[in-house]
């Protein structure tokens, strides 16, 4: 007898969300409610760019270590941005691989090994990314988390 | 045995690393199987007297060592890529090893300071 479920449930990040940059390290990951997150994809950009998808850090280096060097600075203005907008604090993190993420806290940010994943994942618009799977495209597109 | 160090930078930002403290009484380490062990981030504190340190580093996922003086503050930094085979080992005169894994998302020469702010036995 089979252990495999005949049905799955939930889904994984499509390719579609894939190509505007959905899934890809690094993004950022804000908790709406309990096991609600939205995801923001990081965009390393020369020149402003109309219809990217996400956050767009300006930068004329196309080397990856100085393009990331930029996180922390450019997130905490976003955060800064939305926050002012909603007149609340949000919960977020840039998530930079499988396991490293550094939370945006009130007590400062904190680096952690563990990344949000599961739940519901949005994006800015509220469509739905994925249903219980991680937050990143992997490629084998079987590990579930509630 | 944890410690919590506080990286300040010229932005205000302050990021917190929960480290594992380890003691080192060697002037050789073999810094791959304390990551295994210990997990990132990791501090690591020579107690051996020693003017220098030899830190071995082959098969190491991808880190940043960033060697620091006895007031933990920010001296030099070893970037550790694609963890070559074979004998890549750098040395360092500092007290204090803060190994943190790569990618970084600040940059270095916006270090202000490092403190601690606790300590916590664990385990």
């Amino acid at each position: 007898m089979s252990t495999t479920p005949d049905k799955q449930i939930g889904f994984p990040i499509s390719q579609s969300h894939a190509e505007q940059g959905f899934g890809r390290f690094p993004y950022v990951v804000i908790r709406l409610h309990y096991g609600i997150y939205m995801q923001f994809p990081i965009h390393f950009v020369k020149e402003r760019k109309d219809g990217l998808a996400g956050i767009s850090i300006q930068t004329e280096s196309s080397y990856p270590k100085e393009q990331q060097a930029l996180l922390l600075d450019a997130i905490a203005k976003f955060k800064s941005q939305i926050d002012e907008q909603k007149k609340r604090s949000h919960r977020l993190c840039v998530v930079l691989s499988e396991q490293q993420a550094y939370y945006f806290e009130e007590e400062g940010i904190k680096f952690s090994q563990s990344i949000p994943k599961g739940g519901t994942l949005l994006n800015s618009q509220q469509d739905f990314l994925a249903m219980g799977f991680p937050h990143q495209i992997q490629t084998q597109q079987s590990e579930r988390h509630g | 045995m944890k410690k919590q160090l506080v990286v300040r930078l010229s932005s205000k930002l302050e990021v917190n690393f929960h480290c594992t403290e380890v003691s080192v009484t060697s002037t050789f380490l073999d810094v791959p199987p304390i990551v295994s062990e210990h997990h990132f981030p990791i501090l690591l504190h020579f107690q051996h007297g020693a003017l220098v340190s030899t830190l071995h580093l082959s098969q190491l996922p991808d880190a940043l060592l960033l060697h620091l003086d006895e007031n933990l503050q920010f001296q030099s930094a070893t970037y550790a890529y694609h963890h070559p085979h074979g004998d890549f080992d750098v040395q360092s005169q500092c007290p204090f090893v803060l190994i943190l894994p790569l990618p970084i998302p600040f940059d270095l020469k916006d270090i202000v300071s490092i403190r601690s702010i606790s300590n916590t036995q664990t385990k």
